[in-house]
């Protein structure tokens, strides 16, 4: 477990501080414009246990710091002051760099696409919990903007009693129709599917590989990927749908790519082979005829 | 009941021996044409021996060299056996194994024809020896190629593995070429073959012949006779 720095203090943004714990905001007329940026955060299981692990995943689309470097925070409340999550009982395990665990982390060049992981350690006492995620402009661009929906946890035992039993979430369901779980793929491959919700589904992620390939926000729930972009072998794909109260749920298939066409290499491999003979003969033929008329020449022939 | 594996490593092995033998006496040959070449500048002695090796020393190239030929297709037939097809053509490197074999095994029935065309007397003359000998070198190296490729897949690594490194190829990786590339090659050197056949039916020389009538008469040094035919068209 890390220890975390007590009190973090306040930072301004706007030109970038790198990697480090910091609060909520800015505490400036700074970063006051509105980014076009699309934040949005995900984690496996909203209800986790006292202390257990849990992995926080925030993905930011669009932004104006496109190739300039670019700041994401993650707390636990929107208040200027002790929002770090820390003082709501979370400890930050490992921040995205892998190293470090620091809240704000500060990506060197941005490509209009990030996919940034916390590894965090759930409060030790039971309740409700909120994560939030701030993107922040570096480069000198005063923007920022929060994610829309916030992670609510329910932190507590599986088999925890709170007095009043809490009614089950009404979580979005996820039918992945195609491809089927195992199924080999190449080419163009078209993932659909089917996501239902009593409530307003507030956006999807289709993520592979732990990397968000696409977001939406309105149905049809299609994707079509590249799959020569991908190794060959297993990729796990996962969709997420998230609705307007937060609640999130997840749908994963593997996939295996298999782009090698073997019919095809299998006829280039003899094509080569003949090709290689046809051609070794033909230079010997070459060279003989060459040797012949030599000879000939040499020795008095007419030719 | 004899597995198709042993059998595989014994025509390997037959034709390793009959190919090493053939190049060691096709070189021995042409070295002993060298000498002989200056036997003017030379000890007489040198001359001596250069004469009575090569007299053994063609005979043997030319039986070690059709021996290796006719072992490198049974090697070919056995190794398909001996292998699962799906072992066979799943590995990239059994695939250019299996390719410069093949290569190798052309280039040696060049060789086995040149010298069954043209005989002994093919060392009367001096670009058709030095095509010979090239091309017996060629085709040793390139199936010692394919051998260093069945040694990184039976021990996993070769003696002859700095001449892939300073080749830069990487033995991990196809050596095929695209199809279209492959099919356009293939009718260009088609096309160059038909094109030399036509040239030399032409022109007649498929009929020529270098040296002696007698491969008695033919390594006597003081005979430097070369029969040909007449050109002349009468």
């Amino acid at each position: 477990m890390v220890a975390f720095a007590a009190s973090p203090s306040i930072f301004s943004f706007s030109g970038g501080v790198n990697s480090s714990d910091v609060e909520y905001g800015c505490g400036g007329v700074c970063h006051q414009g509105q980014s076009a940026a699309i934040v949005e955060m995900w984690t496996p299981a909203l209800q986790v246990a006292p202390g257990a692990v849990v992995q926080v995943t925030v993905n930011v689309t669009g932004a104006e710091a496109s190739e300039s470097f670019l700041g994401v925070m993650i707390v636990g409340g929107l208040v200027a002051a002790d929002s770090h999550p820390s003082n709501f009982g979370w400890t930050i395990v490992l921040d995205p760099s892998g190293v470090t665990s620091y809240n704000y982390f500060q990506l060197a060049s941005y490509s209009g696409q990030a996919s940034l992981t916390w590894t965090l350690s759930a409060p030790s006492t039971e309740g409700a919990s909120e994560l939030y995620a701030r993107e922040m402009h570096g480069g000198g661009a005063a923007y920022a903007t929060d994610c829309i929906s916030p992670l609510r946890f329910s932190v507590k035992q599986a088999n925890a009693d709170f007095g009043d039993p809490e009614p089950e979430p009404c979580v979005p369901s996820i039918d992945v129709e195609c491809p089927c779980e195992g199924e080999p793929v190449n080419g163009q491959v078209m993932i659909q599917a089917r996501i239902n919700s009593t409530n307003q589904i507030a956006y999807t992620l289709m993520v592979v590989d732990g990397q968000v390939i696409d977001n939406k926000t309105s149905g049809p729930y299609t994707w079509t990927i590249d799959t020569t972009a991908f190794s060959d072998g297993q990729h796990v794909v996962r969709i997420i749908a998230v609705d307007a109260d937060g609640d999130a749920s997840v749908a994963e298939i593997t996939l295996i790519v298999d782009n090698i066409d073997e019919g095809a290499a299998m006829k280039a491999w003899i094509a080569t082979m003949v090709a290689g003979s046809l051609g070794i003969v033909a230079f010997a033929a070459v060279l003989i005829l060459i040797c012949v008329v030599l000879a000939a020449r040499n020795n008095g022939g007419a030719l | 009941m004899v597995s198709m594996s042993a059998l595989h490593s014994l025509t390997a092995e037959m034709h390793t021996g009959f190919l090493t033998l053939a190049f060691a006496c096709i070189v021995i040959v042409g070295l002993s044409q060298v000498v002989l070449h200056y036997r003017h500048k030379a000890p007489k002695r040198f001359s001596t021996w250069a004469q009575n090796i090569r007299g053994y020393a063609e005979a043997a190239g030319f039986v070690g060299a059709v021996g290796g030929f006719i072992g490198l297709i049974l090697s070919g037939v056995t190794g398909m056996y001996a292998w699962p097809s799906d072992a066979l053509f799943s590995s990239p490197v059994v695939m250019n194994k299996i390719l410069l074999t093949v290569f190798g095994t052309v280039m040696w029935g060049v060789v086995v024809f040149t010298r069954a065309h043209f005989g002994r007397g093919l060392w009367s003359s001096r670009s058709l020896s030095v095509f010979y000998v090239s091309f017996t070198f060629a085709a040793f190296m390139t199936v010692g190629l394919a051998g260093s490729l069945g040694a990184h897949l039976t021990v996993g690594e070769s003696v002859l593995d700095p001449v892939w490194s300073i080749a830069g190829v990487d033995i991990g990786t196809t050596l095929a070429l695209g199809l279209v590339i492959a099919i356009a090659a293939s009718l260009v050197s088609l096309g160059v073959v038909l094109a030399t056949v036509v040239y030399a039916r032409y022109k007649r020389l498929d009929t020529y012949r270098v040296g002696p009538a007698s491969c008695q008469n033919f390594f006597k040094c003081s005979d430097n006779t070369v029969v040909m035919n007449d050109f002349s068209g009468k």
